[in-house]
């Protein structure tokens, strides 16, 4: 056992794991041995699901621990099984009401739920009784924040930064506060004082990379909306959005009614509303990527997001601005596919769901291939005489898409 | 006692529960109770004979109580039905130590250890070799270089080798080191770097000294995964013609407090009576980890441990290098990258065209092939480890192999079966150096991974 836990404290999980493993074998009931061995599990990528087998085993033999129903709770909050996290959480906090994880499990599933004014309610009990608790601290500040609580939530951070000036998640929380209150040198400083800490804490590398995308007044817009939005759980989220279709249905059968150029000229408006909260992040790396500075800390895929979404964005824009010019229709059409095109792209090369990504990928290809079977037909080197028609059923395809895009299978990385 | 008595209740409770048993046996064992200890194991062997453990146990418990020859009979009977278990020799060589034949005892110590190298006992080893047991040849210290003198100058080791010299905890470590950097394909650069951050300063003490420099001393070698870091460091060891040690994690951890204190400060020892000599520590970073990573003061008293060791404080390292390698060097404690510690690091990236061509027609050899172009092969494996070209010459081998059940007849591996199977093999060094990237780019005080950055072209 003690060799286990000197392996799991030296980042070594797989052979911490062998070790309980081992344990188990001589010692088959041992509780201590599976919960150890849940803890390690938990630390291996993709092992979510045996972590969880480990602590159930653990809770079979002792089911009066409240520490491992807390624990089973967490990790079925990190499964996406929120409802049986709840249910676990629930147990912890039954058999020991005076203790704090119990409370701080709580909060995450309520986190993974996005009913944040839950999570503080819990973390507010947690923190009440562990004062210094670092966790509970940095979820209180993340629920704050998310909230649009700021003033609150840099008490928080102020205070947690206080008793540790090093925590790389202290910093971090920090630098989305800066961002959310449009103190972007701030944020700045703040997660590269995080990923000093830390250099794999990839919410400080997003933090950091939202920054620099903030170099440009248009995407801050964006990120504002983004933080006006995040306050919502998804259901409300997804009300809103419908509530802003119908919204622009009958504000342009009323504008119409006065004036058709009205009418035209919102739903241009909307669709380029849709448009730019689609390929917001591709053009927003495509500035990060024009830094030279700044452009080291994207990665491969965030690179091709640039170029393939917000380079096509641009270029689309240009060849369609250039056959409005000089009234060559393929141009219009070419310029048009690659700019409807970025939507798919914008899911595609970021995308952490391999589903996901593998699907939208191919309808960024087939955008692409449409354009250039429009360049080849207006060269004459290739006969396609339904172009016109396979530009139509890829625009739709394209709103589909968008649709697509909040299927959460289709957006995140699977776990266990 | 308190423990003693818990075990003995639940033992009545669950008188037929094996491994409670043969832990309250062990601990009567512990406790000097040598006849409680004897009667459990005797029930545990009841209840299932299979149990080597209280075979063992229970001849342990006969020699405690003193009945010395019974345990010799005993453990002679335990070798003859199971010679290929380590404990029952290693029983042997502490039964015929304590009746004076350090000779005998050291000849099933190293029976013991040629069965299971986890059984290595230094005060056991220690004992034996103060018991005067006879040197064998294959223990004598390193040959010395041409000259009288070896690389670093020193004197024949013969002269000052104190008798432990042989011990066999040591040989349990020692490697025979019959490669130099001739044997080591490409990775010129690395070579280079050694030459002269390492082979060079001992070559030229003299001129080193005059600058107020000292030879020896530790060096850090990191990389990702499997791309030659051992290799390069028994090389090294080969060309100042010096003892090579390997330590692993596993041969210094132990769970009982202050044995992995004993048993580093036993290796440094070992390798201080064998210089020169080159300690080899591999994965360093789990032994020096950081130490706001460990919860524990036990984890902390080894690091200071390794650091006294490292700085000489408790015996002079002269003619000892100490050669750490690591896929992770950020999580080392920043005190072992200190002057005088490992204050020499060598990058040593996935190998080159060259060094891969190289591995390829290693790897070739006694395998049925035909027109190996192991440059072309090396052409298309940009970025693979020799673990990576390993798995490519698998995944070759065993599509030819299958053809050949087929046919029934050799069917040889080509240089397109190996380029074809290189698809199925991804680069494992990829993803090193996407977590090496962020500590190159957002961790790089005193610029420590600049040449990570140089690697993948990184202008910041």
């Amino acid at each position: 056992m003690t060799r286990g836990q000197l392996l799991l404290e030296r980042r070594r999980p797989e052979d911490a794991a062998a070790a309980f493993m081992q344990v188990l074998a001589q010692q088959p009931d041992y509780t201590e041995a599976h919960f150890w061995l849940a803890l390690a599990l938990m630390q291996i990528p993709d092992r979510m699901k045996d972590a969880l087998v480990a602590i159930e085993a653990a809770i079979a033999l002792d089911p009066e621990a409240p520490l491992l129903h807390a624990y089973r709770s967490r990790i079925l909050t990190i499964l996406r099984r929120t409802r049986e996290a709840h249910q676990a959480a629930d147990s912890a906090m039954h058999l020991d009401p005076d203790g704090n994880l119990a409370y701080i499990a709580k909060a995450e599933v309520c986190c993974e739920e996005k009913q944040w004014a839950e999570a503080e309610r819990y973390l507010l009990i947690a923190l009440n009784r562990e004062p210094d608790d670092e966790l509970a601290g940095n979820l209180m500040a993340h629920t704050l924040r998310m909230q649009g609580k700021l003033e609150q939530n840099q008490a928080t951070i102020e205070k947690l930064l206080a008793e540790d000036p090093n925590s790389c998640m202290g910093h971090c929380n920090a630098g989305w506060s800066c961002l959310q209150q449009s103190r972007y040198e701030d944020a700045e400083t703040h997660f590269a004082e995080a990923l000093r800490l830390d250099p794999e804490f990839e919410a400080a590398r997003a933090g950091l990379l939202e920054s620099f995308r903030a170099r440009s007044p248009i995407y801050r817009s964006y990120l504002k909306y983004c933080f006006w939005m995040q306050r919502f759980t998804a259901g409300r989220q997804f009300i809103i959005i419908i509530g802003l279709i119908i919204a622009v249905r009958v504000l342009r059968e009323v504008l119409g009614r006065i004036s058709p150029l009205a009418g035209g000229l919102l739903v241009f408006a909307y669709i380029m509303l849709v448009l730019w909260v689609w390929v917001a992040s591709g053009i927003g790396n495509l500035v990060v990527l024009c830094d030279r500075k700044a452009r080291v800390a994207l990665n491969s895929g965030e690179r091709m997001e640039a170029i393939c979404v917000g380079g096509g964005l641009i270029a689309g824009l240009c060849l369609l601005g250039a056959g409005v010019l000089f009234g060559k229709t393929p141009l219009q059409m070419i310029g048009i596919t690659m700019m409807v095109a970025s939507v798919p792209g914008a899911l595609a090369f970021t995308n952490p769901s391999p589903l996901g990504r593998r699907l939208f990928t191919g309808m960024f290809a087939a955008g692409w291939a449409l354009g250039v079977m429009i360049a080849l037909s207006a060269m004459g080197l290739f006969e396609a005489p339904v172009l016109d028609t396979l530009l139509g059923g890829y625009i739709l395809l394209c709103v589909v898409c968008t649709w697509l895009g909040n299927i959460p299978s289709l957006r995140r990385a699977p776990v266990g | 006692m308190e423990n003693l008595d818990a075990l003995r209740q639940a033992v009545a409770v669950s008188p037929e529960n094996v491994p409670l048993l043969n832990l309250l046996a062990a601990a009567c064992l512990k406790a000097g109770l040598g006849e409680e200890a004897q009667t459990h194991f005797a029930r545990v062997l009841e209840l299932d004979p299979s149990q080597i453990e209280a075979e063992v146990g229970t001849i342990e418990a006969v020699r405690r109580q003193g009945k010395g020859s019974e345990a010799v009979v005993r453990a002679e009977s335990l070798c003859e039905r199971l010679p290929g278990e380590g404990r029952g020799w290693l029983l042997r060589a502490k039964l015929d130590l304590a009746e004076g034949a350090a000779g005998a005892a050291r000849r099933w110590y190293s029976k013991a250890l040629e069965l299971d190298r986890g059984l290595a006992d230094i005060a056991l080893s220690n004992e034996i070799a103060d018991a005067g047991a006879p040197v064998s040849e294959d223990a004598k210290p390193a040959p010395i270089a041409s000259g009288g003198a070896n690389a670093f100058g020193m004197l024949p080791p013969g002269e000052s080798m104190p008798p432990t010299t042989t011990s066999d905890f040591g040989e349990s470590y020692r490697e025979n080191v019959d490669v130099d950097f001739k044997d080591v394909g490409g990775m010129e650069s690395v070579k280079e770097e050694i030459r002269m951050k390492i082979l060079f300063p001992l070559q030229n003490r003299e001129l080193f000294e005059a600058y107020g420099k000292k030879a020896g001393g530790g060096v850090l070698l990191y990389g990702p995964p499997g791309c030659g870091k051992t290799l390069i460091s028994r090389a090294t060891a080969g060309e100042i013609d010096a003892s090579f040690f390997s330590i692993g994690l596993h041969q210094v951890m132990d769970m009982w407090m202050g044995q992995s204190e004993q048993k580093l400060h036993e290796i440094f020892e070992m390798a201080r009576r064998q210089r020169p000599a080159v300690l080899f520590f591999d994965e360093i970073d789990a032994l020096a980890a950081d130490r706001r990573d460990l919860r524990t003061s036990a984890g902390r008293t080894l690091i200071n441990q390794f650091l006294a060791e490292l700085d000489g404080d408790i015996a002079k390292n002269d003619d000892v290098l100490i050669l750490g390698a690591t896929n992770a060097p950020w999580h080392l404690d920043a005190a072992f990258l200190r002057p005088g510690r490992f204050d020499r690091i060598v990058f040593v990236p996935p190998p080159d065209c060259e060094a891969r061509a190289a591995i390829v027609e290693v790897m070739a050899r006694e395998k049925p092939m035909t027109d190996l172009d192991p440059l072309a092969v090396a052409k298309k494996t940009e970025g693979f480890s020799g673990a990576d070209l390993m798995a490519v010459f698998d995944q070759a081998v065993d599509a030819a192999l299958e053809q050949a059940m087929k046919k029934g007849k050799i069917v040889p591996v080509t240089t397109k079966d190996l380029i074809r199977a290189r698809k199925s093999v991804k680069p494992s060094t990829k993803k090193w150096f996407e977590s090496a990237k962020n500590y190159a780019l957002y961790a790089n005080q005193g610029g420590l991974y600049d040449e990570i950055l140089e690697y993948l072209d990184i202008r910041q």
